[in-house]
């Protein structure tokens, strides 16, 4: 049938299997938003209050489901908002399709009114993006693009649309949705040398990242854990994929991580890094990363092998896929010595002290993990909080904590709880955010209202930017350049301006007595909780230092 | 150690590929020596020679990366055994009746040619692979040279 481009757009999104899109109309988009008028049956539109929190919703959808989340913005301003949220899908890998309108094609390249370059832009923080040009292209366009961002390493694909091609018409036929099939690669070599690496390993370790989520490989991530008995840390992006307290389970790794996991990397004769990047915020200092173990790579993107740290073995490929052939082949050894070791490490780790007279956020994290259960979703923001979060989640399922890892993006939480949301609404979402991150783009509090989604914000407010403010404790001698805020917002009237529910808690009773009621009231809700502002993230691993320069007090 | 290498990229003809490419290298912070692009037999394929820099493992990185683009069907390291690379120079030395039998004489040892005259110089043209070119334009720097321009490596496996 012959269609105009916005609704071939639009069809071509329902076909894909988008049931919901974020976005904030414009000019150059004005066809797009007529043709989900039309369609409006098929596809759910929600509207943010600005097109970053459109991306982050984005993001929060695919993170929490696997699945691609889709957001459009209008050209200039519309689709630059979209830039930092398309930067956070990008370093966090995390398959999304961004629209954006452009200024008719006649008009390209003459610093039209809205106009910019956005494919120009976007060219170093997406996997692909294209300009339409002909609208004969657009829908297998859209198609392409839906499999390249989520196939092999998922990321961010960007498409831009000229106004004139969103009206000019062009036949539509609907194509059965094509499923991926992953790029085959033959590892049954390696997987044999690496079983008898493990088989014969001392003092093997696992440390798991964000590839773990991608893949779904959690459940025959622990089945190997438990099978070959390997003790195993994850980094931030991989928070959920072991159970939260199991015996073998050495809590998360990096500067922000454990002793005991940072002590059993720096230990390790076998280290097997199963869909990771040896981030900087984990390998510190990469010649002295793992350096008595043999490094075995396992990730999607080849691209990766010895980018950051040099390994010894390595195998390319889905990391589900490897693991279950692996798993076949490992054999279960008892490991005495090894893990006893690792148990005295846990005696002496960190261990924050309870304080109910005041909030400690290991407290409020439990009180929060406590009450929402394993299904709960905990969403954070970037900063102290982030890292509590992370370390007192108590989450035991992958994609039930999403947070901004690799770009580190404040301002990420309420969007990606939006995007969280929606594609889980019966589940309780949790927004865990500080001051600093929440004041960036809480405009989204206003989405949550309208469009009745619920979130509960958890705001730690210390009234300074305590991330900052802590290195500068560390590292610049108390020097609190621009940290100590002392902003004077009312989150109280703030929560009540915008139709949500406001709470304040200075000790943990009241915040216990918030968040039961925030969780049984319908309603969008704030709860602030005061924090002091000397309150630190422990332990801690300055950057490009080692374990042995750990602060633990 | 450090060793200079020739890439070969077999790309998409699309808008943008070679921006990609080099805003790939760029961020990257690898460094291009040469970069040609040039038509192959199949009019939506183009295929860009490189010439970079970088240990063992650099070159691996950009090839590794450079073979993530969506645009790139293909990439490799030509070996210089194993393969015909060739650059074209174009020189432009100040030229009057007095010297231009002497130039002649120059070019004809380096089977170059000159492809334009005018009253007060003359343009010299040598294809050839860039270690001959090197010693040409050293030879060359008797003369007194007005302009230069070497077009960098393009290049075929055997």
């Amino acid at each position: 049938m012959m269609l105009r481009g916005a609704d071939i757009l639009v069809k071509t999104l329902v076909e894909q299997g988008v049931d919901v899109v974020f976005g904030f109309p414009g000019g150059a988009v004005l066809e797009i938003y007529d043709a989900l008028y039309h369609h409006k049956d098929e596809i759910n539109h929600v509207i943010t209050c600005h097109e970053q929190g459109a991306a982050h919703a984005a993001e929060g959808y695919a993170k929490t489901t696997g699945k691609v989340g889709v957001a459009i913005a209008t050209s200039g301003p519309g689709a630059t908002n979209l830039v930092t949220g398309i930067a956070d899908a990008y370093l966090d890998s995390v398959p999304t399709v961004f629209i954006t309108g452009n200024v008719s094609t006649n008009l390209i390249g003459k610093d039209s009114f809205q106009e910019t370059y956005i494919t120009g832009v976007t060219m170093p923080i997406t996997k692909h993006n294209f300009v339409v040009r002909d609208v004969n292209e657009l829908a297998n366009t859209v198609r392409e693009a839906f499999r390249i961002a989520n196939s092999g390493r998922k990321g961010p694909v960007l498409i831009d649309l000229p106004k004139d091609i969103t009206m000019k018409k062009a036949e539509y036929k609907p194509v059965e949705i094509q499923e991926i099939i992953p790029k085959k690669y033959d590892n049954s070599e390696m997987i044999d040398k690496v079983a008898k690496l493990i088989n014969n390993a001392k003092r093997p370790v696992v440390y798991c990242g964000g590839g773990i989520v991608a893949s779904e490989a959690s459940q025959v991530l622990r089945e190997f854990v438990e099978k070959a008995n390997i003790p195993a840390t994850y980094t931030l992006m991989a928070a959920g994929v072991l159970g939260y307290e199991e015996k073998l389970n050495l809590g998360m790794v990096g500067m922000h991580g454990t002793a005991t996991s940072n002590l059993a990397i720096d230990h390790s004769d076998v280290l097997l890094a199963l869909g990771v990047r040896f981030d900087d915020r984990v390998a510190s200092n990469v010649k002295k990363f793992a350096k008595n173990a043999k490094i075995v790579h396992i990730d999607i993107d080849a691209s990766e092998i010895n980018k950051n740290v040099y390994v010894d073995y390595s195998l390319v490929g889905d990391v589900k896929d490897i693991l279950t052939q692996l798993i076949e082949h490992v054999e279960y050894k008892e490991r005495k010595p090894w893990l006893e070791q690792i148990e005295e490490w846990k005696k002496k780790d960190y261990i924050p002290k309870d304080d109910d007279s005041i909030l400690r956020p290991h407290q409020i994290l439990k009180t929060i993990s406590d009450n929402i259960g394993e299904d709960g979703i905990i969403v954070t923001d970037v900063g102290q909080h982030q890292m509590w979060a992370a370390q007192y989640n108590g989450r035991v399922k992958s994609r039930h904590f999403v947070t901004s890892g690799g770009l580190g993006t404040m301002g990420f939480g309420y969007g990606a709880a939006l995007g969280a949301k929606i594609a889980n609404k019966d589940k309780d979402v949790i927004h865990i955010t500080g001051d600093g991150s929440f004041n960036m783009n809480l405009n989204e509090v206003i989405t949550s209202v309208n469009h009745g989604i619920k979130i509960i914000t958890v705001l730690f407010n210390n009234k300074s930017l305590g991330m900052v403010r802590q290195w500068q404790h560390h590292f610049y001698d108390d020097r609190f350049s621009e940290t100590d805020l002392f902003r004077k917002t009312d989150y109280l009237k703030l929560a009540e301006a915008f139709g949500a529910k406001g709470y304040h808690c200075t000790n943990l009773a009241e915040f216990e007595d918030a968040f039961k009621k925030a969780l049984e009231n319908p309603d969008t809700a704030i709860i602030e909780c005061m924090i002091d502002r000397d309150e630190r993230v422990l332990p801690l691993i300055p950057a490009g230092k080692t374990i042995e320069e750990i602060i633990m007090d | 150690m450090e060793k200079r290498e020739v890439l070969s990229l077999i790309v998409r003809n699309s808008y943008g590929v070679l921006a990609r490419i080099v805003t790939l290298i760029g961020r990257r912070g690898y460094n291009i020596d040469t970069l040609t692009v040039s038509a192959t037999n199949d009019n939506s394929i183009s295929r860009i020679t490189i010439t970079t820099k970088g240990d063992e493992a650099n070159i691996d990185h950009i090839i590794e990366q450079i073979s993530k683009l969506e645009e790139v069907i293909d990439v490799y390291v030509l070996e210089p055994e194993k393969s015909v690379m060739r650059e074209l120079l174009l020189l432009k030395i100040k030229a009057d009746e007095t010297n231009r039998g002497k130039i002649r004489d120059f070019v004809d040892i380096f089977r170059a040619s000159i492809v334009d005259l005018s009253p007060g110089s003359v343009v010299i043209q040598l294809a050839g692979k860039s270690s001959t070119i090197d010693g040409f334009v050293t030879m060359a720097e008797e003369f007194e040279i007005v302009e230069m321009c070497r077009t960098g490596i393009t290049a075929l496996s055997r």
